[in-house]
């Protein structure tokens, strides 16, 4: 059996004040996330999964649905109301939102790689596309000049960007290559942990090809655990081996990548199988 | 001889929750698979037999009934209400599943689609590749295909492409959705002998074949499927 490396528990999220009625009539039974009485938005709600190393979990569901909250969470770019998780490394277990914020930093600057729809939330344009990189080894205790350069230009011909173009800012790039350098920026400090966040979306489909095939090449030869949100079920029935299924902030259903795309329980993901391409 | 696969009282209906229906696909199905042997699913088309073999590999969630697979360390495990993490693990290393459909990812050439089984067990990339290559060959699939992706191949180059895939890593227990559907009947004799060689080396089957002169040549076993009745009923009146 392979390692847990993650566990995720309760976790929630409610923008706004919050009521004591929110939960209760919120979530896909009620067709919202809003509040009727306080206006609070039930971002997520009781979301749990495990992650096994080296597994590929997908979150799909539609915009809204609360699936780029839940890896925000755990990425701290975002608090969650409630919940815990807990994330195993070298025997180590720590539990992510009671450690203090040096701590979540640092894990967040040398365990975890996350990889946004959006490259200006990834990447800082205002430095080149190898400075982007040396940055996060900066971060992570690498402070030997040629040694960082030397990792940069691996890490970029891993992730097909020509080398030569390394001290180019990023505007300059393509929407793919941007994409493709935050996912070389993610991983050069080698994580176990991959967060990717619509990666794909907005991409051409040569390019959306590529890069998925990227991913799966890290996954075979480093053996790093991703978490893949998406609404593109072809994303997922490529990447992932089990998914849940996410409705206005709740988990509708959750198993096998094959299994709840050729035997979906829930209505909605019935719905939404049905209605794929 | 024990069982390495006892399904006890199995059940399969698909709740369709936009028609409001409640379709049903096998009922009460019983069987047993052994070591070395094969059982041949036999019956109507529509009686549930493919169905059967997907709740195995839990492609399908089973509605109701136990399938009580023993793994190699001796445990017993229902695989309908195993935990995923169970039945991924098991994938890898204990139950194979060749369909009549080749599923696999694009861009990828026919020898590493095959290779890969073997790498996901942790073999090295030159011996997956040169096993992968001579199962090939046994197949009869021509050298000048192995590195071409498989999108392009005929029907039947690409199960027999699905053949070697779902037998290179020599499974325990091996599912077989009519894998010979769309070969010659030279090719056939070929998936035949190699089916043969594998079950004698102690690889338990279950099997859908087309033919019922294919059943009688590897099967140990039959077990007929009888055509679910009351096609279908409303989810309302279900409640």
């Amino acid at each position: 059996m392979k390692k847990k490396i993650l566990s995720v528990r309760g976790l929630s999220k409610t923008y706004g004040l919050g009521c004591g009625l929110c939960l209760e009539v919120t979530g896909p039974e009620h067709e919202t996330n809003v509040c009727r009485f306080c206006g609070s938005v039930v971002a997520i709600h009781g979301v749990g999964f495990d992650l096994h190393e080296g597994e590929i979990l997908g979150i799909m569901g539609e915009s809204g649905s609360g699936k780029s909250t839940v890896v925000k969470t755990l990425y701290f770019d975002e608090k969650p109301g409630r919940g815990e998780a807990v994330f195993t490394d070298d025997a180590q277990a720590y539990s992510l939102f009671e450690i203090n914020p040096a701590r979540q930093r640092w894990l967040r600057n040398h365990r975890f790689g996350m990889v946004y729809q959006n490259p200006h939330l990834g990447l800082n344009f205002n430095v080149s596309a190898g400075g982007n990189i040396a940055e996060r080894l900066l971060m992570s205790d690498v402070a030997h000049y040629g040694q960082i350069r030397k990792r940069a230009v691996e890490l970029l011909e891993k992730t097909e960007v020509l080398p030569q173009r390394m001290d180019e800012s990023p505007r300059r790039f393509s929407g793919g290559m941007q994409q493709r350098v935050q996912i070389a920026k993610a991983l050069a400090t080698r994580p176990p942990l991959l967060l990717l966040d619509e990666v794909t979306t907005g991409l051409d489909l040569s390019v959306q090809a590529r890069i998925l095939d990227l991913i799966l090449e890290i996954q075979r030869e480093l053996n790093t655990a991703m978490v893949v949100v998406t609404h593109d079920l072809g994303v997922i029935r490529l990447l992932t081996s089990r998914a849940l299924v996410m409705k206005y902030g709740r988990i509708v259903e959750s198993g096998l990548t094959d299994q709840i795309l050729e035997d979906p329980q829930h209505a909605y993901t019935q719905r939404l199988v049905a209605s794929a391409l | 001889m024990d069982a390495i696969l006892k399904i006890e009282a199995l059940e399969k209906s698909f709740s369709l929750h936009e028609q409001q229906k409640r379709i049903p696909s096998c009922l009460n199905v019983n069987l047993q698979v052994f070591p070395g042997q094969l059982t041949a699913l036999t019956g109507p088309t529509g009686a549930g037999k493919s169905s059967v073999l997907k709740c195995v590999y839990r492609s399908y969630l089973p509605s109701s009934g136990r399938i009580l697979f023993r793994s190699q360390d001796g445990m017993v495990r229902d695989l309908a209400a195993a935990a995923d993490s169970e039945i991924l693990a098991l994938r890898e290393s204990e139950i194979g599943f060749v369909t009549q459909f080749l599923h696999c990812l694009p861009r990828k050439t026919a020898l590493q689609i095959v290779a890969e089984p073997l790498l996901k067990k942790g073999c090295s990339h030159q011996q997956a590749n040169e096993n992968a290559g001579a199962l090939l060959q046994l197949l009869n699939v021509p050298q000048r295909l192995w590195a071409v992706p498989p999108a392009t191949f005929s029907g039947g180059e690409k199960q027999r492409i699905n053949l070697a895939r779902g037998l290179i890593a020599r499974p325990r227990l091996l599912l077989l959705d009519e894998p010979t559907a769309s070969l010659d009947g030279a090719t056939t004799d070929r998936v035949l002998e190699l089916l043969q060689i594998v079950k004698e080396e102690g690889v338990a089957m279950l099997a859908i074949f087309h033919h019922p002169a294919l059943v009688s040549r590897l099967a140990e076993h039959v077990v007929e499927l009888e055509q679910a009745k009351n096609l279908e009923t409303s989810l309302e009146s279900m409640q």
